[in-house]
């Protein structure tokens, strides 16, 4: 069963493998475009995961991706992969860095929520709170796949190559990890 | 009213949930799924921790990856050859001009990073790095305070950086036990590329990275003689231990390279105390370990960047399988024996 949104049209793919050569050859359009489409998923991840300055995280991603560009081949979605494993690794050394375990959401500031009117922004806030409280109660593999399938918004394929897992373990985590959230999200008091 | 962790123990029923979660997360929930009311707060999620980055920084980082991207293109393609080669156990070029080209390749990347970043503000795409730069004051001082910010970065984590920068200040001196140092460095730096694949092994190279750095900042200046030789040696053999990946611990005591002036020189080589012959130095007993950087490091700690490139997909990426790292392996690193390392680990094809 094939889903409409994960599939990646040929022309698309044209597309990147253009962006990625203009890349290589230092074209300053192609990495705005590859700024723009990734750094928000990326700085998201980042946050959700933890990091203590998520920005600074992402800088130093994305300078390690314009450095390393000349050894990377491939398509499009093994280019995100490849984005996310550099980021989650640049992750796993700050969080050494820090010496102790993070915590698994650190939402004091999530981005500053650039949403709309101000009833819906109180949906948002409640939300992120009982958001942050049922996901701490989820494992971290469980949090590593959900944040970078929500967030981060890779494939099965993609997530279960950044994770270092099978594309099965993936699939069994995601799906705890929802049914927990589920559970111990009260739903009904938040959403309509 | 929901179902517990281990309502999922059968194939069916994971199935059926597994299209709905992929539909749930395409932003086309199935009405009435058992996960259908999490479509709004998947929703909220994206919404709240995916914000569009600000067309500045978009600029400036484009601007920024672009110069980058420039500076190290001849070099960066040289190095990679270089680097595919020295992967081979029978060098094809000599260490020496490996050694020039890769330090080439560090040195403009971090001019280039160092002026790009030296205007970022905070919030702007360059900002980590940028204060990264400023935490030890770059661009001043003797080669000697160099060395010194250089073990300061590097106790901080930023390994790459700190060997950089360490480079950076030993490339404007002549002396033997600059150049010695510049290629282990040099060493250090590609190891370190291909290590840093899983948490275990980064935090032991950086542990190693910091170990190395307070070497050469202890002893450097030794130029001449049997104590010079011995510093080429221990610093070679620092160096190539970043890409063992094992116990850092072990590495940690600074009597694993010989001192210089300690008197335990085991090999005068012929000559030794000029540039080539040092960089011979680090070659020769790597001759297994170069290789065992590729495939020394259990599963697929190794060159990280090629596994990932192609495909992507599925196959063996490096991140996080802790249980086949390091600690395993603590307890059989002889701590004490510079020269046992590359034979029970090299050789793993």
């Amino acid at each position: 069963m094939s889903s409409p949104h994960t599939s990646i049209a040929n022309p698309r793919d044209q597309d990147f493998e253009t962006r990625l050569r203009a890349a290589k050859d230092g074209a300053e359009w192609a990495w705005a475009e590859i700024y723009r489409d990734l750094a928000g998923t990326v700085t998201g991840y980042l946050a959700n995961r933890g990091a203590a300055e998520p920005e600074d995280l992402t800088s130093e991603t994305f300078l390690q991706i314009a450095r390393n560009i000349s050894t990377f081949d491939g398509g499009e979605s093994a280019f995100r992969s490849w984005v996310f494993v550099i980021a989650h690794r640049r992750l796993i050394d700050s969080r050494r860095a820090r010496q102790r375990r993070p915590e698994t959401l650190t939402l004091s500031d999530p981005m500053g929520g650039a949403v709309g009117d101000v009833e819906e922004e109180a949906l948002n806030r409640l939300t992120t709170v009982e958001l942050q409280a049922a996901f701490e109660k989820l494992s971290e593999s469980q949090c590593d796949v959900l944040a970078l399938r929500i967030i981060g918004q890779l494939t099965l394929e993609e997530t279960a190559s950044v994770l270092g897992k099978r594309v099965g373990a993936v699939k069994a985590a995601q799906r705890r990890g929802l049914l927990a959230l589920s559970q111990h999200l009260d739903l009904d008091g938040v959403t309509r | 009213m929901r179902f517990p962790d281990d309502y999922m123990g059968e194939m069916g029923t994971s199935k059926t949930l597994d299209q709905e979660i992929e539909l749930l997360l395409a932003g086309t929930p199935i009405e009435g799924g058992r996960l259908s009311d999490l479509a709004p707060v998947l929703g909220v999620i994206r919404t709240q921790w995916t914000p569009a980055p600000p067309e500045a920084d978009i600029a400036h980082f484009a601007r920024s990856a672009a110069s980058a991207v420039k500076m190290n293109q001849s070099p960066a393609t040289a190095a990679t050859t270089l680097q595919r080669r020295l992967a081979v156990p029978r060098l094809g070029l000599t260490p020496r001009l490996a050694t020039v080209a890769l330090t080439i390749l560090l040195m403009s990347g971090t001019a280039g990073m160092a002026m790009a970043a030296d205007s970022a503000a905070p919030g702007d795409a360059l900002y980590g790095l940028d204060r990264a730069f400023e935490a030890v004051g770059i661009g001043s001082g003797s080669t000697e305070e160099r060395l010194d910010e250089a073990v300061a970065l590097a106790a901080q984590g930023h390994s790459g950086e700190a060997l950089e920068h360490a480079i950076q200040g030993l490339r404007r001196d002549t002396g033997d036990s600059s150049e010695a140092a510049v290629t282990a460095l040099t060493t250090a730096a590609q190891s370190l590329v291909e290590t840093q694949d899983t948490a275990d092994a980064a935090t032991a190279a950086s542990i190693r990275v910091t170990v190395l750095l307070t070497y050469v900042a202890e002893n450097i200046g030794i130029d001449e003689g049997t104590d010079g030789r011995e510093f080429g040696q221990g610093v070679a053999q620092l160096a190539r231990d970043i890409g063992e990946g094992d116990d850092p611990t072990g590495a940690q005591d600074p009597v694993v390279a010989p001192a210089p002036g300690s008197g335990q020189s085991n090999n005068p080589g012929p000559g030794a105390g000029n540039e080539a012959d040092e960089a011979d130095d680090g070659a020769v007993p790597g001759n297994g370990n170069e290789n065992s950087q590729n495939n020394g490091n259990s599963q697929n700690n190794g060159n990280s960047q090629n596994d990932e490139r192609g495909d992507g997909q599925g196959s063996d990426p490096p991140v996080e399988s802790p249980s086949v790292t390091a600690p395993g392996r603590v307890n059989d690193a002889p701590e004490d024996s510079p020269s046992a390392t590359a034979p029970g680990k090299g050789n793993k094809p």
